[in-house]
């Protein structure tokens, strides 16, 4: 009798322990939970969203100072104007929306190649990895690597202004996205830019060595201005 | 032995007493959270049976709120708790019961698409089930909070293995997204209760010819949209407009593109299956969070939490990130009765042979600096 009670008593205490580590394990949300993912679109973000690794730069812009050009000034592009993307994130759709807000003309193509440049003097491209972007265009990155290089080089032998447009801030940087910028970096004569996207100074730091102007806007909707002047408006 | 009788007696007692007392608990979140019908814009109040018959009678079954506008325009169907427990995109839907006069066009409220998510809390997450606001008449209006799922007790069991005409393959752990009215539209006449709810919204959004939809949605801080609109491809141009103008407007909203395997998702099976042009807006939920403090009203309410607002400090969040101001639920019902009100002007600008106007409803800074207190219509009247 007496044993059967130590023995009871020894269970009581091992259930006691084992609920108390259980009860602090503390243990990893499933994550159905920790993701509302309730809504969470598949394949979010390509490969190579992290940010970029190196020292922040001192920054331009603010609330009380939204837009600053560096390198030069903006100036009135030639027309017609073709509004494309390399990478297609949704960037282009913004700049396209705002481009219709100032009542740009222009010919609007995400995925436009050599062959549809239809006569354009200036080519705006947005920069920006999606394969949410590039699932619904159909095209691999490397594809997509592919018409942008043919696009590029149809500006350069036909004399075409490239301007980049990186609209997307810190979510379009990363190897992928950056990948996509460089390829346009190296024939853009112009650079506009959400300036969240330029917190290690790479665009503006290539500006400067090329010598080419860089305008950047503290937010997106800050894009207006310069779009009109671009645009002569 | 009759000592020992009593005592199993007594303890039985104790154990029925129990039961009745947390029975009744559950049994008041299957009590419908009433909504104020005084709006006289308000033209019809039908139930989603009308286009799911298998819903008839079920737990399923929700109400549909038209408001019809004095002349032709578009259509827009605004979607509130398709997960009963992201609260905001509820609460703008009924504040657009409550106040909205369409001029052109028609709305068409369903602000409990999972009517049966509204019976349950999620076990274990220490959730709260009901929220109330206190109106200046000093009546009360209570919301119930649900959870995401479709309550086990409406549609049980959940199959080892499923693979459903939404496209997506449920299998192990996450079979239960089978009860996820985000995860299986365009749904199944004759499918499961939740499949019935999901045939419901997309045979109103064909029969009706519904032009924009709009699923009201929240997130925790750790999600990467926060604050974005997804939009199906076809929606974009005019979803990117909306975002635009939220942004010209001071709202940072961003937008991005539905997943083309976002397979069962309201922005990418709505708008592969019907012709409306599907979106879905995430609004800052921190009590949504894993890494949220103690369950609290000023959580849910205010959206203020500590934890969040030290990981934000520290740079780890990419969209939800949380200021020691939080998140409250008079901002996250503003942002989503705005986007709506940015879309439809969207829409309009898009087409102006077929607009769809809306007045009557509070301003932004009326949902922040009048409350929903304010706002909500006192069921007494």
């Amino acid at each position: 009798m007496k044993n059967s009670k130590i023995f009871t008593v020894v269970l009581l205490l091992l259930l006691a322990v084992s609920m108390l580590v259980t009860a602090c394990s503390g243990g990893q949300a499933p994550a159905s939970s920790s993701e509302p993912a309730s809504s969470a679109p598949a394949g979010i973000e390509p490969s190579g969203t992290e940010p970029a690794e190196a020292g922040k730069v001192e920054r331009h812009t603010s609330d009380d100072n939204k837009v600053v050009t560096l390198n030069g000034e903006l100036k009135a592009m030639e027309t017609p104007v073709l509004l494309t993307s390399v990478g297609q994130s949704a960037d282009v759709s913004m700049l396209d929306a705002l481009l219709k807000k100032i009542g740009a003309e222009y010919t609007f193509n995400t995925t436009a190649k050599a062959d549809d440049m239809g006569g354009a003097k200036t080519i705006i491209i947005a920069t920006g990895a999606s394969s949410k972007g590039l699932g619904a265009a159909g095209i691999s990155a490397d594809e997509e690597k592919a018409r942008g290089k043919e696009l590029l080089q149809a500006c350069k032998d036909n004399e075409v202004t490239v301007i980049m447009a990186h609209l997307g801030g810190t979510s379009r940087r990363g190897k992928l996205s950056d990948e996509f910028s460089d390829m346009v970096l190296e024939y853009a004569s112009g650079i506009i830019m959400v300036e969240d996207g330029n917190d290690d100074g790479k665009f503006s730091d290539f500006a400067k060595e090329k010598n080419i102007p860089i305008t950047l806007v503290n937010k997106i909707a800050d894009c207006i201005d310069p779009l009109k002047t671009m645009f002569g408006k | 032995m009759k000592k020992q009788f009593i005592m199993n007696i007594a303890v039985l007692i104790a154990v029925a007493a129990i039961c009745i007392l947390s029975g009744n608990d559950f049994l008041r979140m299957h009590e419908p959270d009433l909504i104020a019908v005084t709006n006289q814009n308000l033209t019809e109040v039908k139930m989603l049976s009308e286009y799911s018959p298998g819903l008839k009678g079920t737990a399923g079954d929700t109400e549909v709120y038209v408001i019809k506008g004095k002349k032709a325009g578009a259509s827009m169907l605004i979607l509130g708790g398709t997960h009963p427990n992201e609260i905001a995109g509820m609460l703008s839907a009924v504040t657009y019961i409550e106040n909205a006069r369409a001029e052109s066009g028609t709305l068409y409220i369903i602000p409990r698409a999972n009517n049966s998510g509204y019976t349950h809390t999620a076990p274990l997450w220490g959730m709260m089930d009901i929220v109330d606001f206190k109106l200046p008449d000093g009546s009360v209006r209570e919301f119930r909070i649900g959870t995401r799922l479709t309550n086990p007790v409406h549609q049980w069991p959940d199959p080892n293995y499923y693979n459903g005409n939404s496209g997506r393959e449920l299998k192990h752990e996450e079979v239960a997204e089978i009860r996820n009215l985000n995860r299986n539209h365009p749904g199944n006449e004759k499918g499961t209760l939740t499949e019935k709810v999901n045939y419901g919204i997309a045979n109103l959004i064909r029969t009706e010819k519904i032009d924009i939809t709009y699923d009201g949605h929240e997130a925790g801080p750790e999600f990467l949209r926060v604050n974005y609109l997804i939009a199906h491809e076809r929606a974009m141009p005019v979803g990117s407009m909306a975002v635009m103008n939220a942004n010209i407007e001071g709202l940072p909203f961003a937008i991005d593109l539905s997943g083309k395997t976002s397979y069962g998702l309201s922005h990418r099976a709505l708008g592969d299956n019907t012709e409306t042009l599907a979106t879905l807006f995430e609004t800052l939920n921190p009590a949504q969070g894993c890494r949220r403090g103690k369950m609290s009203k000023e959580l849910v309410l205010g959206g203020i939490d500590q934890n969040y607002v030290d990981i934000t400090n520290r740079g780890l969040l990419s969209s939800g990130e949380l200021s020691a101001e939080g998140s409250s639920i008079n901002q996250r019902t503003a942002n989503h009765a705005v986007m709506c009100r940015e879309l439809m002007i969207a829409f309009s600008e898009s087409n102006p042979d077929k607009p769809i106007e809306v007045s009557g409803m509070p301003s932004y800074d009326d949902y922040i600096n009048k409350g929903l207190e304010n706002i909500l219509l006192s069921i007494n009247k």
